[in-house]
């Protein structure tokens, strides 16, 4: 090992790439750059969540886009009868929220952790710095975002295009 | 009716305590300085530590570096430097006098002029002259004094890097306690504010502090040029008032052109020093704020007089220079707020649902 690998290594956030990893195999962040995987991760913060602990409520103004680290998230909706009924149960990997990175308009549904869980939380405010530090980037991230909503509306309406 | 009521003590308890905090800042309003100073220099680092982190460096550890990066260059500029500020204290020490004793000369012979030319008695033109030079010789006699208490120069020099140290090093984990303390329904949104509060003012303050530096280069370098002394101290005086709207560009340019009379005792020299600050005036007005501050809250006239004669009358000189940043603070605070108090309590309108008359293809 050479003095500049020394020197480096002191400085080198050793969790700095399993992060960037994790952030990889996340669809929104697909083809994105080191570098540019490295700016989105400046403008992501990491909560931890308890389990039981109320992600936010069906009806509060959304804001962030959440991307599960670890632990088990379930996303909840009121059905008319005053009855939650679950959508689905998130796991390591997921994201959900992502509405909110496009208009701050109410939850459709509520979100608590089923377990201790470990988050990233994206900011439509954070969102739009990074559009505007890296178009490129930005543009590929949007085209990713587009293909998540558009996959997401076909599977909510449970018709192919083509069935309307 | 309920919750009408509820919002108005919502409201009225938040007026208070903002009045109140208010009220405690003035209190403290001098200890206040080198915190402000400090995160500011926080603010102006940042992009810095940041452009290492994204390379996968640890922050603490790109901090400290560059601190230490500082603390090398300060100490070398020190070193470089302590001949070059010696000798103008020297000079300063030798000249001020001199200064004074020209002063005198002027006002015999504005004086001589006035009872010449004016059928004024000269008991009165005698007692003008008199009080003029009072105040002359006691400004020239409290000027190191007034320097050092109102600036607390050396105080800041150690304060101001240790604060901005912390405050670095501790950002967001500084936010992370603030996750903690915050019942985790209503992280989403108190996040989003701390976020949307951040992007404004990093942005602002940014750039005010680096419209300053140029301006404080600029105005050594033409000064340097002209060979006026004291090159550094005026220029730093053009670079903090520049802070100050309307007030700031004449702040150099009397400090330049009072050493440039008293130095030369021409009047040409005086007129070249005007023309540096108007020079460097046009440039940061048409060309640096344009271009750095493009982002920058606007105030109007009115607003940015109101904060002055707030900032002088709570804080002094000091009170002076941050007046209009700390209205930009404010306007962007209330704007956040209001926008955050629309969206949160549904008053906001939804933005129309537009092209859904075709169905989903």
């Amino acid at each position: 090992m050479g003095i500049k690998d020394l020197f480096f290594g002191f400085f080198l956030d050793h969790g700095h790439k399993e992060k960037l990893e994790f952030l990889r195999r996340i669809p929104l962040f697909e083809g994105l750059k080191d570098r540019q995987l490295s700016h989105v991760l400046q403008h992501l913060y990491q909560k931890e969540y308890q389990a039981g602990e109320s992600l936010f409520e069906e009806g509060d103004i959304g804001r962030a886009l959440f991307i599960l680290e670890s632990g088990r998230v379930e996303l909840t909706k009121k059905m008319p009868d005053g009855k939650s009924k679950s959508l689905a149960v998130a796991g390591p990997g997921s994201f959900f929220g992502e509405m909110a990175l496009l208009e701050e308009m109410p939850r459709s549904a509520s979100a608590a952790a089923l377990e201790p869980s470990r988050l990233y939380l994206f900011y439509k405010s954070k969102l739009e710095a990074f559009l505007d530090r890296d178009s490129e980037a930005g543009v590929l991230f949007m085209s990713r975002l587009s293909q998540v909503l558009s996959s997401r509306l076909r599977a909510a309406t449970g018709k192919k295009p083509d069935e309307i | 009716m309920k919750s009408e009521s509820a919002g108005l003590v919502r409201f009225f308890s938040g007026l208070t305590l903002a009045l109140a905090l208010i009220y405690f800042l003035a209190k403290i309003g001098g200890v206040l300085l080198p915190f402000v100073l400090g995160l500011a220099l926080a603010y102006v680092l940042n992009p810095l530590v940041r452009y290492f982190e994204i390379k996968g460096l640890s922050r603490g550890r790109v901090v400290a570096g560059i601190y230490l990066a500082l603390l090398a260059v300060l100490a070398f500029g020190a070193v470089q430097s302590a001949g070059y500020v010696g000798q103008n204290i020297a000079v300063m020490k030798f000249k001020l006098p001199l200064y004074a004793r020209h002063a005198q000369k002027s006002l015999d012979n504005l004086q001589r002029a006035a009872a010449e030319k004016l059928p004024v008695p000269s008991e009165a033109l005698e007692n003008l002259k008199n009080q003029a030079q009072g105040a002359v010789s006691g400004f020239f006699q409290e000027l190191p004094a007034r320097a050092a208490t109102t600036f607390h120069v050396f105080s800041l020099f150690f304060l101001v890097p240790f604060v901005s140290f912390f405050a670095l090093l501790e950002g967001p984990r500084f936010i992370e306690a603030v996750f903690e303390f915050c019942p985790s329904r209503h992280v989403e949104s108190f996040l989003s504010l701390i976020c949307r509060i951040d992007e404004s003012l990093g942005n602002y303050i940014r750039g005010i502090l680096i419209e300053a530096a140029l301006v404080f280069l600029m105005a050594l370098g033409g000064l340097i040029y002209l060979k006026i002394d004291y090159a550094v101290g005026i220029a730093a005086v053009a670079g903090v008032t520049n802070l100050v709207p309307y007030i700031g560009p004449f702040a150099g340019t009397v400090a330049g052109s009072l050493v440039a009379l008293f130095q030369y005792q021409s009047l040409a020299m005086v007129l070249k020093v005007v023309v540096l600050f108007a020079v460097v005036q046009f440039i940061d007005e048409w060309i640096l704020a344009p271009f750095i501050l493009k982002k920058a809250v606007e105030l109007h006239p009115l607003v940015i007089l109101f904060a002055l004669m707030c900032g002088a009358q709570l804080f002094g000189a000091v009170g002076l220079v941050f007046a209009v940043p700390a209205a930009c603070v404010l306007k962007v605070l209330a704007q956040i707020s209001l926008e955050w108090y629309l969206s949160e309590s549904g008053l906001k309108r939804a933005r129309p649902s537009f092209a859904v008359s075709v169905p989903y293809t």
